[in-house]
C-alpha cells in the first residue's frame, strides 16, 4: 500500500515537473532578423533589427517590453553569426558558444552589449507569432559594442582574443598603403594627394584600435634609407636579399583606392580596400564601401565609405589567420635548381622535393611550377613544429640531400613567408 | 504688424463659376486640367513610423476673385481677408518662404493682363514670377530644414557624432526641394445685404472662402508647380443694425460698422474652417509616434515645435501585417493631449496624451484629428416650473431643447478640458397653475453663459458646470375673447453635472441635471423660476461650422 502511494507520489511529481517543463521556454531570440547598417567606430557597429514578443500573462500587456527585448537579441546574434562577417567564424566557436546560450542570451544579459538605442521604432506591427499567438513586432535601430562582445567571449574561452590569434600566427605586421597609378609610388601618393593620407588614418585608426601591429610607410622608409647609409659608411657590402626583404616591407598590406565624385545635390565617396599578403600573394579580404550622398567636405565622405570597407576586411583577415592556425602557416617555397644537373637527376630531385614537402606538410600543400630551374611551392606548415620560416628551411637542408645523392641545400633568401632555397651539386 | 498691399486677381468669369461648381463638398482634387500631381521622392526606408516631415510654404498674398459676385468687395475687404487667411494659415508645422511683395505684384499684374485665367494659367505664372526667388530659398535653407528629417539613428550616428557634420543625405534635400508648397486664397459666391426693417434691420455676409494649394517639385534643372488640392468653405456672418451712440462694433481692436463687422465675421469663421480643413490634408497632418505607455496616458513625440495644443485630439493607428505578409493600417483609438512638450523639459521632446480609446502599444502611430475646438451639443431637457411667492405653481415644468456652443478655452492656459459656453434652450409647458387658469401654458427661453469642466475616465466623460442663465416666459391668454401676449424675464445662476460616452472622437452621448435657481420679474414681483432641469442628448466636434455662434449672437443682439 506505502509502495502504491509512493509510487503515486512520484507520478503525480513527474507529470507536475513535466508540466513545469513545458512552461520553460528557450532565451534565444524569436525573430533573428537585423541587417547591417553602419560601422560606427572601432568598436561598435550599428544594427537594424526586429524583435518579436508576446504577452507573458492575460493580464499583463508586456509584448512591446519583450519585442524589444528580443529585438536587442537579434541584433546581437547577428553580430556574432549572421552576416559576411560575424565574430563567431569557426565551426568550432559555434559549437563552443551552444553549450553557453541559454545563459548567454537569458533575460536582460545582452543589454550591456547594446551601446545605443533609438527613441523612435522604425515600425511596429501587430503581427502572429511561430506559436500562434498574437504579439508585437517591433523594429529599431541598435548600436552593439562588438569590442566588448568579443572580449567578453575571448575571456569565456569561446574565441581567440586578437592578441592571442596574432601571437599565434607569428605577430604580422601591417602597413596601410595607396594603390599607386603607374609612374609613382604609394609614398609619392601619400605625400601628394590629402585624401590619400586621410584614408590612410582611418585604416591605421582601426588597426590601432583593435591592437594590430601597423607599420607607417614613410617612417620604414626612412628606417631602410639609414641603414642603408649606416652601412655603406662602415664599409660594409651590400645584401642584396635584405634589401629585398626591406623593399618588400611588412607581412600584410592593405591597399586602397577610391574617388570622391558629384552626384545629385551633393558628393559620394567610393573607396576600395584589399588585403593580401606580401611574400605569398594571397588575397586576405577585399571590400568596397560608399558614402551617402552628402554636402559634407570630402574627408568625412570618405571615412564614412571607409568605415563600411575596413571594418569587414579586417574581419576576413582574421578568419584567414584562424583557418591559418588550423590548416599551418602558408610559406611560399621557390627552389631554384642551380647547379649542372642532367635529366634524370632532375627527375629525382623534384621527386625528393615533393616527397619532403609531404613529409613536413601532409596533404597541405600546392604545386604551382614545375621547371627544370624553378619549383613553386605553397606549403601550410603547422606553427607547433615550424615556428619561423628558418626552421622549415632547416629541414629541408638536413633531409632533403638524403633523398638525393650529390646535392647540396643552401639557402639563398628566407623573408617573412618567401624562402628561396638554392639545389647544387654537392657531396 | 507687415503692411500689405491690396492686390487682387481678376479671374474669368466663366472659368470662376465652373471652378465654384468643382467643390462643393469642400475637399476638391486637382482639375482635370492640371497634370499629374509629381510624386514626392520615396522616403527613406528607415524612416520612424509616423514621423511627421515638415513642409515650406509660400503665402501668395493675392486674393482671386473667382466670380463676378466678388467685383462688389472694397480693397479693405480684400486686405482683411488676406490678412486673417495668411495669420490662420501660419502655422507653426511649417516653414516659411517669405515673397516680396514687390514680386507678389508682378505675379498679380501679369495674371490681371491675362484675358482668362485657369487654375493651370495660375500656375504657369507662379513658375515664372515666384518659383525662382522660392528656390533660392530652398537652397539657402535647404540643409537646416532637412536636419528635421534625421532619424535617431541619423542624429546619432558616426557623421553627426565624430565629424560633427549635419548627417544630411542628398535624399533628404531632395525632399526638402520637393515639399515647398504654395497658397493662394480664393473667393466666390460674395454677398452683403441689409435684411429686416426697423429695430430688425440687420447686415448679412455671406461666401464661400477658399483656399488653392499648390507643389512646387524638381525634376532636373526645372522646377515645376502643379495644383495639389482646392478647399473651400461656405460661411456667413451677421450684424443687427444698431443706431445711438454705440452703433460700432468692437472687432479686433478697432471700432468698425455693422456692415463692417458682418464681413470680418464671416471671414474670421471661414478662415477657422480653412484651418482645420489644412490641418486635414494628408500632406499636412501631424503625426508621430508611441515613445511609451504608462497605464492610459502614452508619450509621443510632438509637441510645441509642431504647434501642439492641449486636449488636440489624436487619433491611434496601428498596422497589422497578416498572414500574407501584407501590412494594414488601422484606427485603433484615439486620446486627447494633455501635456505639450517643449525641447527644454527635462523628459525631453515628448508630450502626454490620455489614451480614450484603444490600448496602443510603443511605436503606434498618433494621427492628428484636427477639429474647431468648438463642442455643439444638441440636448432634449427639461424647463423648472415657475411659482408664485406664495409657492403655488403658475407654470409647470416644461420640456424642450436646448443647442450649446462651448469653447475649449483650457487650452490657452494648457488647462485640459476647460470650456466656456453659450447656450440657447426653448421649451415649453401647457401645465397652468389653478390659480392662472386663463393662461394657455408658456414659453420658455434660455440663454446660458456658463463654464463646463469635463474629465474623462477611459470612454467616460463626467463634468460640472456653473452659469448664469437669462430666462424668459411668454405666455398668453384670451381675456374678454381678446388674446393678449405676455412676457417676462428673468435671471440667475445654475449649477449642473452631466455625465456621458465618447463613442467617437467627435461624439459624445450626455446627460445631464443642472438645478437653476433663477427669478423672473412680473407686475407683482418675482416669481421662483428655479429648479432641477435634466437633459440628455449628443456633444459632436465639428471640423467646420458656417458661422461662429459667438459671432452670431454677438451680431444678433448687436453687443
Amino acid at each position: 500500500m506505502r509502495v502504491k502511494c509512493a509510487l503515486a507520489g512520484l507520478a503525480v511529481a513527474s507529470v507536475a515537473m513535466l508540466g513545469l517543463a513545458k512552461d520553460v521556454v528557450s532565451s534565444m531570440p524569436l525573430s533573428n532578423q537585423a541587417t547591417f547598417v553602419e560601422s560606427y567606430s572601432p568598436a561598435e557597429v550599428t544594427i537594424k533589427a526586429t524583435g518579436l514578443g508576446g504577452k507573458t500573462g492575460f493580464f499583463k500587456n508586456d509584448a512591446d517590453k519583450n519585442a524589444i527585448l528580443d529585438m536587442r537579441k537579434s541584433a546581437v546574434f547577428f553580430v556574432m553569426f549572421l552576416g559576411t562577417d560575424p565574430v563567431l567564424k569557426t565551426p568550432e566557436e559555434k559549437a563552443k558558444f551552444e553549450s553557453i546560450q541559454e545563459n548567454f542570451f537569458l533575460g536582460e544579459n545582452v543589454n550591456k552589449y547594446i551601446s545605443w538605442e533609438a527613441d523612435r521604432v522604425l515600425t511596429a506591427l501587430q503581427t502572429t507569432l511561430p506559436d500562434g499567438k498574437k504579439g508585437s513586432k517591433i523594429t529599431k535601430m541598435v548600436r552593439v559594442n562588438k569590442k566588448l562582445l568579443t572580449d567578453d567571449l575571448a575571456a569565456q574561452g569561446i574565441m581567440m582574443s586578437q592578441g592571442d590569434l596574432a601571437s599565434a600566427i607569428g605577430n604580422p605586421f601591417i602597413m596601410v598603403i595607396p594603390d599607386a597609378p603607374k609612374g609613382q609610388t604609394p609614398l609619392d601618393v601619400l605625400d601628394k594627394n590629402p585624401l590619400a593620407k586621410h584614408s590612410a588614418a582611418v585604416i591605421e585608426s582601426y588597426l590601432t584600435a583593435r591592437k594590430y601591429d601597423v607599420q607607417v610607410p614613410q617612417a620604414s622608409d626612412q628606417l631602410n634609407e639609414q641603414v642603408k647609409m649606416q652601412t655603406g659608411l662602415k664599409g660594409v657590402e651590400e645584401d642584396v636579399g635584405f634589401q629585398l626583404a626591406m623593399a618588400i616591407g611588412s607581412d600584410v598590406y592593405i591597399v586602397y583606392a577610391g574617388q570622391v565624385q558629384a552626384s545629385g545635390m551633393g558628393r559620394k565617396a567610393s573607396l576600395s580596400c584589399k588585403a593580401y599578403e606580401t611574400t605569398t600573394a594571397r588575397l586576405l579580404g577585399t571590400e568596397t564601401g560608399y558614402s551617402q550622398v552628402r554636402t559634407s567636405p570630402d574627408e568625412v565622405l570618405i571615412e564614412e565609405a571607409m568605415n563600411d570597407a575596413v571594418d569587414k576586411v579586417l574581419e576576413r583577415l582574421r578568419a584567414y589567420w584562424q583557418d591559418d592556425l588550423k590548416k599551418g602557416l602558408q610559406y611560399k617555397l621557390v627552389f631554384k635548381l642551380t647547379g649542372d644537373f642532367d635529366e634524370d637527376q632532375i627527375t629525382d630531385i623534384q621527386d625528393a622535393v615533393t616527397d619532403q614537402i609531404e613529409e613536413m606538410c601532409g596533404k597541405n600543400y600546392k604545386e604551382n611550377v614545375v621547371s627544370d630551374k624553378t619549383m613553386d611551392y605553397l606549403i601550410w606548415a603547422k606553427k607547433d613544429e615550424y615556428s619561423t620560416a628558418s626552421k622549415i628551411e632547416r629541414k629541408l637542408r638536413k633531409e632533403l640531400p638524403e633523398k638525393v645523392d650529390g646535392i647540396k641545400v643552401q639557402k639563398i633568401s628566407t623573408n617573412r613567408k618567401l624562402l628561396i632555397i638554392g639545389i647544387k651539386e654537392g657531396a | 504688424m507687415k503692411k500689405f498691399h491690396l492686390m487682387i486677381l481678376m479671374g474669368c468669369l466663366a472659368f470662376g463659376a465652373a471652378a465654384a461648381q468643382d467643390n462643393m463638398a469642400g475637399d476638391s482634387a486637382a482639375a482635370p486640367q492640371a497634370e499629374a500631381v509629381a510624386q514626392e521622392p520615396a522616403a527613406d526606408q528607415n524612416q520612424e513610423a509616423g514621423k511627421y516631415a515638415r513642409k515650406s510654404v509660400s503665402f501668395v498674398n493675392a486674393l482671386w476673385l473667382l466670380d463676378a459676385s466678388t467685383r462688389g468687395m472694397k480693397p479693405e475687404m480684400v486686405s482683411y481677408m488676406l490678412n486673417k487667411v495668411q495669420q490662420g494659415i501660419s502655422m507653426k508645422r511649417f516653414d516659411y518662404n517669405a515673397l516680396p511683395d514687390t514680386m507678389v505684384q508682378s505675379f498679380v499684374d501679369a495674371a490681371n493682363a491675362k484675358d482668362k485665367l485657369s487654375i493651370d494659367d495660375v500656375a504657369k505664372l507662379m513658375e515664372e514670377q515666384l518659383v525662382p526667388q522660392i528656390m533660392k530659398i530652398l537652397e539657402a535653407e535647404r540643409e537646416m530644414r532637412a536636419a528635421n528629417l534625421l532619424t535617431d539613428q541619423q542624429k546619432n550616428s558616426f557623421i553627426t557624432d565624430k565629424a560633427k557634420e549635419l548627417g544630411v543625405t542628398g535624399e533628404q534635400l531632395e525632399r526638402i526641394m520637393n515639399s515647398a508648397y504654395l497658397y493662394l486664397p480664393v473667393i466666390s459666391d460674395f454677398s452683403l445685404i441689409k435684411t429686416g426693417s426697423g429695430n430688425k434691420e440687420s447686415w448679412k455676409c455671406m461666401a464661400k472662402c477658399g483656399i488653392l494649394w499648390y507643389s512646387l517639385s524638381v525634376k532636373g534643372d526645372q522646377p515645376k508647380v502643379t495644383m495639389r488640392v482646392k478647399k473651400m468653405t461656405m460661411t456667413m456672418g451677421l450684424a443687427k443694425v444698431k443706431t445711438g451712440l454705440f452703433s460700432n462694433y468692437t472687432v479686433d481692436g478697432e471700432s468698425v460698422t455693422p456692415e463692417q463687422y458682418a464681413f470680418r465675421s464671416m471671414v474670421r469663421s471661414g478662415v477657422k474652417n480653412l484651418v482645420v480643413a489644412t490641418q486635414t490634408m494628408p500632406e499636412f497632418k501631424l503625426s508621430g509616434q508611441v515613445l511609451e505607455v504608462a497605464g492610459r496616458n502614452v508619450g509621443f513625440d510632438l509637441g510645441k515645435n509642431e504647434g501642439l495644443r492641449m486636449d488636440d485630439k489624436y487619433r491611434i493607428m496601428v498596422l497589422t501585417e497578416a498572414a500574407d505578409g501584407s501590412i494594414n493600417q488601422e484606427a485603433a483609438g484615439w486620446g486627447i493631449v494633455n501635456l505639450v512638450g517643449d525641447s527644454s523639459s527635462k523628459e525631453g521632446y515628448k508630450s502626454k496624451a490620455q489614451v480614450i480609446a484603444g490600448a496602443p502599444g510603443i511605436g503606434a502611430v498618433m494621427m492628428e484629428y484636427p477639429r474647431l475646438g468648438i463642442d455643439i451639443s444638441a440636448n432634449f431637457r427639461t424647463f423648472p416650473g415657475v411659482k408664485d411667492t406664495e409657492d403655488d405653481e403658475v407654470f409647470g415644468s416644461g420640456v424642450g431643447i436646448q443647442f450649446d456652443a462651448r469653447y475649449d478655452v483650457g487650452r490657452l492656459f494648457n488647462w485640459s478640458q476647460l470650456f466656456v459656453g453659450l447656450g440657447y434652450g426653448i421649451g415649453g409647458t401647457s401645465t397652468v397653475g389653478s390659480l392662472y387658469p386663463s393662461y394657455d401654458g408658456a414659453a420658455y427661453a434660455n440663454l446660458d453663459f456658463f463654464a463646463l469642466q469635463r474629465f474623462y475616465i477611459s470612454r467616460f466623460t463626467v463634468g460640472a458646470e456653473l452659469g448664469w442663465a437669462s430666462q424668459s416666459l411668454t405666455t398668453s391668454a384670451t381675456v374678454f375673447g381678446v388674446p393678449i401676449t405676455t412676457s417676462f424675464s428673468g435671471s440667475g445662476l445654475f449649477v449642473g453635472g452631466n455625465a456621458g460616452i465618447a463613442i467617437l472622437p467627435s461624439l459624445n452621448l450626455e446627460a445631464g441635471a443642472r438645478y437653476e435657481m433663477g427669478t423672473i420679474q412680473d407686475a407683482s414681483g418675482d416669481l421662483d423660476h428655479s429648479g432641477l432641469g435634466i437633459r440628455a442628448g449628443v456633444t459632436y466636434s465639428p471640423a467646420a461650422l458656417p458661422i461662429d455662434p459667438w459671432e452670431m449672437l454677438r451680431g444678433s443682439m448687436g453687443w
